[in-house]
Order: C-alpha cells, then sequence, then structure tokens
C-alpha cells in the first residue's frame, strides 16, 4: 500500500434528506402553506435546541449540533415545499448513523409540537402516491482527481471563467427585466385601481404580483411568471451548466465513479427502502426507477443522476457570485462527491450498511486496493432492473460479455473489502478505526447471507424486506389504496408510523444507543467543520451580536470587531482555541 | 486529521442496544391492517409533493 493511502472510514461524510409533509387540518381550518408549517416547526425546534438563521437566499437554520433544516422548494407556486435537514459533517458510519437519526427525532418531535392548526407529520420517502420524487442524498468527501487529471480539472476551472461571466450577465438582464416588470404592474394596478371593486383588487394583485406576504407565508409570484423563470433559468444557465458538465464528466472523481457504479447500482438490495408501483408491483427501492442519467445536474438537465454534481453549478454561479474566494474551493484535491440515488431508510442497520459499505469501497478505491471492477453494459438500465426484482435473480451485464446478479455485485465488493481491511490490520493493528470497519464488513457479510438464504431473518433490518413482509402479511388482499398506505405509511415519523409500530413491538434492530442518540442532538461531532460551527452556535446564537452562519465560514459581529472563522480550516486544526462569547 | 481527536466520537460501545418488550408480530401485522383500510385515499391525498424535490 502507498504511504498516502487514505485513513480507513476518515473521510468527511454527510446525508441530506428530504421529508414530505403531510398535514390533516383541524375541523373546520384550511390548510396553510407549507411555508407556514415549515416557519412553525422551525419554531418549535429553537424551542428544544439552538439554532441560528443560515446564510444566503434558502430559507434555513443550523442547529446546536451542526446540522441544519431548510425548506426545499422546487417552484414558487403549486404548494411546492418540503422540510429538508442536512446532518453536520461527520467521519465514519457509525457517527453518520447517530446524527441522521437525531436529525429524524429532532425535526419528527418539532412537527409534532408546532403550533400548527390540525396535525403535522412528516414522512421520510423519496416517492409520493402521485410518484413526485424527493428524498435523500448522500454527500462523501473524495478525490476529484490526481495527478495530470487534477491539472486538466483546474486548467477547465479557469476556461469556465468566460462561461461563467456570460451566466451572470444573462442572470443580471433577468433581474433588470423583472423589476421592470414589476414596476410597469405597479403602475398599471395604480391606474386600474380608481375602477375596480375591493374583492377584486386581491385578485388582481395576485395575478400581478403573487400572494400576500407576512411574517409566516412567503412570498411568491403569479403562476405564470413562476412557469416562465423555471423554464428560462436553466437556459440562462447553459452555458456554465454545459461546461461544468463536459469538464466533470472529463475530469472529475473519474477514479471514484468507475470504481464505485456497479456497488451503486447494485447497492438497493442492502438499503433500498421499497416501493408500490401504480401496477401495484413491488420494487426494491423507491429512487432507483427514477434515475435517469449517470452525471447530471439536478434543476438543469439529466435532473435524476446517479452522480450529482448540482453542488458545484450553484458554488460556481451564485456562492462564487456573492464571496468570490469560494471559487477557490473547487481548486482543492478533494471535493464533495454526491450521489442522488440512495433511499431513505428506516431501517438502522439498512442506513449503517447504505453508508458504511460506500465508505468502505471509496477507501478501497483510493487506495489503489480495488482491482478488477466489473464495468457495466448501460449501468442506469442495470440499476432499474436490479431494484425492480425483489427475486434478486437478474443478471445484469458487464463489458466483456459476463454477467452479474445484484449478489454477485455485492459479493465482488464485499470481499475486495474485506482484503483490504484486514491487510491494513496486518500494517497498522492499532488503527482505532479496524473495529468499526470489521462491524460493517460482518454486517454486510450477513445481509448477503440472510437475501440469499433466509430472507425472513432481515424484517427489521433491511427496509424492502420489511415492507414487503408487512405488505404480504397486513395487505395481503387489500384493496391498491390500502397497500399504498402500509407503503407510505411504513415511512411516517411519528407513533402512528408502520416502521415506529414495529419498532415499539420490539421487531426491529437498533444498532445505536440511547446515548448516543441523545450527545448527536445536543452536541456535534468531533474533528469535522461541523464542531466549531456547533461551538461558535452554543457561545453565540442567544447573544445580540450579528451571527451569519454557512456550512464553511461563521461571521461573528460587525466593523471592527467582525470575526470570520473559517471552518474547513479549523476542521484541520482541532486544537486552535475556540472563539467565546465573553 | 489528529487521530487524537477522534477517539472519544470514535470508540464506541458497539454492544447492541437492549431490545424493547417483545409483542407478536402478528398483533402488530394485524393492528396495521386494520390502520391501512381507514380513509386510505385521504391518507395518500395527504402526502403529495408537487414537484418533488431534488
Amino acid at each position: 500500500l502507498s504511504a498516502a493511502r487514505p485513513p480507513l472510514l476518515d473521510r468527511l461524510a454527510g446525508l441530506e434528506t428530504e421529508y414530505a409533509i403531510r398535514f390533516r387540518p383541524r375541523q373546520g381550518a384550511s390548510r396553510p402553506s407549507n411555508f407556514f408549517l415549515y416557519r412553525r416547526l422551525v419554531a418549535a425546534l429553537s424551542k428544544r435546541v439552538l439554532t441560528a438563521e443560515a446564510h444566503g437566499p434558502k430559507q434555513g437554520v443550523f442547529v446546536a449540533n451542526g446540522g441544519a433544516v431548510w425548506f426545499e422548494m422546487v417552484r414558487y407556486t403549486g404548494g411546492s415545499g418540503l422540510i429538508e435537514g442536512s446532518t453536520p459533517e461527520c467521519r465514519g458510519p457509525r457517527q453518520l448513523l447517530a446524527y441522521q437519526r437525531a436529525q429524524d427525532r429532532l425535526v419528527a418531535d418539532a412537527a409534532a409540537q408546532a403550533d400548527v392548526p390540525g396535525r403535522l407529520a412528516l414522512i421520510k420517502n423519496d416517492r409520493d402516491s402521485q410518484n413526485n420524487i424527493y428524498g435523500a442524498q448522500e454527500n462523501y468527501e473524495a478525490n476529484v482527481a490526481t495527478g495530470w487529471w487534477l491539472l486538466c480539472w483546474r486548467i477547465g476551472l479557469v476556461l469556465l471563467v468566460p462561461l461563467l461571466v456570460t451566466s451572470w450577465l444573462a442572470l443580471a438582464a433577468l433581474v433588470v427585466l423583472m423589476l421592470l416588470y414589476l414596476l410597469a404592474a405597479g403602475v398599471a394596478y395604480l391606474v386600474l385601481l380608481p375602477w375596480l371593486k375591493p374583492r377584486r383588487r386581491r385578485a388582481v394583485r395576485g395575478a400581478l404580483f403573487g400572494g400576500p406576504t407576512d411574517d409566516d407565508e412567503q412570498g411568491v409570484l403569479p403562476e405564470w411568471l413562476d412557469g416562465l423563470l423555471a423554464w428560462l433559468t436553466p437556459v440562462l444557465f447553459w452555458p456554465t451548466a454545459g461546461g461544468l458538465f463536459l469538464l466533470v464528466w472529463g475530469c472529475g472523481f473519474r477514479q471514484a465513479r468507475r470504481g464505485l457504479l456497479p456497488h451503486l447500482v447494485s447497492r438497493s438490495i442492502l438499503g433500498g427502502s421499497g416501493s408500490l408501483d401504480e401496477q401495484g408491483r413491488f420494487h426494491l427501492a423507491d429512487k432507483a426507477g427514477a434515475v435517469n442519467c449517470v452525471v447530471g445536474f439536478s434543476g438543469i438537465f439529466a435532473r435524476r443522476p446517479i452522480y450529482g454534481f448540482g453542488h458545484f453549478l450553484n458554488l460556481l454561479l451564485f456562492r462564487t457570485f456573492l464571496r468570490p474566494r469560494d471559487y477557490a474551493r473547487m481548486f482543492r484535491p478533494r471535493q464533495r462527491l454526491q450521489l442522488c440515488l440512495g433511499d431513505s431508510n428506516l431501517a438502522e442497520e439498512a442506513e449503517y450498511l447504505r453508508i458504511g459499505t460506500t465508505m468502505l469501497v471509496l477507501d478501497a478505491i483510493e487506495a489503489g486496493c480495488l482491482p478488477g471492477v466489473p464495468r457495466l453494459w448501460r449501468p442506469v438500465q442495470a440499476l432499474r432492473a436490479i431494484a425492480a426484482d425483489p427475486t434478486l435473480t437478474t443478471q445484469v451485464r458487464a463489458m466483456g460479455g459476463r454477467r452479474f446478479t445484484a449478489i454477485e455485485l455485492q459479493r465482488f465488493y464485499h470481499q475486495a473489502c474485506r482484503d483490504y481491511v484486514e491487510r491494513l490490520a496486518r500494517e497498522s493493528p492499532d488503527d482505532p478505526r479496524q473495529a468499526e470497519a470489521r462491524d460493517v464488513l460482518d454486517r454486510w457479510g450477513r445481509a448477503l447471507d440472510d437475501l440469499r438464504q433466509d430472507r425472513q431473518q432481515l424484517v427489521g433490518r433491511v427496509d424492502w424486506v420489511t415492507k414487503e413482509f408487512l405488505l404480504d402479511q397486513a395487505g395481503n388482499g387489500e384493496s391498491h389504496e390500502s397497500r399504498k398506505k402500509i407503503d407510505l405509511c411504513y415511512h411516517e415519523l411519528t407513533a402512528e408510523g408502520y416502521f415506529d409500530r414495529l419498532r415499539a413491538a420490539g421487531q426491529v434492530t437498533s444498532i445505536l444507543s440511547t446515548e448516543e442518540l441523545d450527545r448527536a442532538m445536543r452536541t456535534p461531532p468531533a474533528g469535522t467543520p461541523a464542531t466549531m460551527r456547533g461551538h461558535i452556535l452554543r457561545e453565540f446564537s442567544a447573544g445580540d451580536g450579528r451571527l451569519v452562519v454557512d456550512w464553511n465560514w461563521v461571521v461573528i459581529g460587525r466593523g471592527k470587531a467582525r470575526r470570520v472563522f473559517d471552518l474547513t480550516r479549523a476542521a484541520g486544526r482541532p486544537k486552535a482555541d475556540p472563539p467565546r462569547a465573553d | 486529521m489528529n487521530a487524537e481527536i477522534l477517539l472519544p466520537e470514535v470508540i464506541q460501545d458497539v454492544a447492541a442496544p437492549a431490545r424493547p418488550a417483545q409483542a407478536p408480530i402478528d398483533q402488530v401485522v394485524a393492528a396495521i391492517r386494520q390502520d391501512s383500510r381507514i380513509e386510505a385515499g385521504k391518507y395518500l391525498d395527504e402526502v403529495v409533493v408537487p414537484h418533488g424535490g431534488e
């Protein structure tokens, strides 16, 4: 092994989860907007843990453990909007699992305690009853490139600058057009006002300017303008998005993407959460059927990718514009690799395996210890075929003509990672991560054995097996609506949720202890950017001074008293004195 | 990364936590079957995310 091999299970990683909102108004009450519900949820959350408003255009708050809760929406109109949680940056699968579960608990409790005119609950899944897709994303720190490829990556970033400026100019033109429209609409409204009856005024205002705005309602656009912007924005961003796509496709994460792909394609047999389609067929995974490309950007083109690079586009188009020094971050050799194909898990073991196996595979790839990875022919189709087959007998074709089942692909990776960990153990027997790596390997191997020999052993451990069991036992002979309710209510984060009912009955295997979960709700993980973020938030959020919190930096105070903390650098220097409010 | 700093967070008790008292699985399944029949259509309508997410 090379001396520069990465430490075992030590990369930064984080999870993003979009929770669907389920709301049932009280008798006689109307349904408020999702943004109203988000605001009330955050108010309830802030009574339990310290929070601070997040920097940037997206509505959100950071919480004391270093994670964040957001209001996520794709469109401004049409009732769009979800609650999104982001775990703090963690190291190691068990730690990340603890923070994901802490986040689930915090937002679920806040939903239950929110002051709303009805019953608010969150659904942690990836597909609603009308096949709209949302859900989970995983982020792993990885080498964007090495050697000559890293040089190519950096040259490409420089070459992107003219395209970036073009997109900024187009964006500025759009803003000017919007302002001109608002001016013209304002004049038209004032001219029409004397002829409008009072009850018509609200409708005209809505058509011209969108909905009303107050503390709990988000200002929205007229629906026609929202639709126009949704169409126009990708067109304006195309030059930068196209250039970045070529750069990522050609140079970005080549080694990791190629080595990981068959693992990700077959991973749904462990991490899939199960789903019923409109014809009543059962699939292993919620999201896999919607994936339509290997590399893409959410919202611009190639919307449902396996590897998502929308965060690079966001960094280039917006963050660089607001804070030019953020552009320099893209030149670093270690970057965020985002996976968009995973499901939201309720079962701890499934989530632990989804994260842990992926981290181990990445470790082996970066150490150069993963030889002979099969190259799949048409990986997106392979992903869908595997996810659509609960018998696990589907074979997918690799280059050269060989065919593999999902279990065989997973066996290949399991064996390769076991060899890698054993080799490390001989070289560094005192590595504290060995125990965790072996735990992942043991659970991984047992799960693959059980899938082949006795699937019922995985009820309460793997989501799709648990849901399939419930559909067979509780949904057998029932209507499609009842079976679909089982599919969705399995994911509801309340005591009435079906997975929680199984948990309460002791039919679910847990990995985390209560103490780990409690600690993860209150304190940030050690040795990551979240450590300093959480510390500063605890020290300063209750004060009167200005506090601006972001993933990469925190600003405290104004004027000469202004102090900026670079959290990414602080994470590399854990012995630095943390700032104090006094 | 300074491994010493990670130790307190990384080395954890990996023993499985105690399971709650077990209720018969048949009982839970029967309750879920019963619940799944109640206002199923209304439930599905309540879980709709127009335009989806990322």
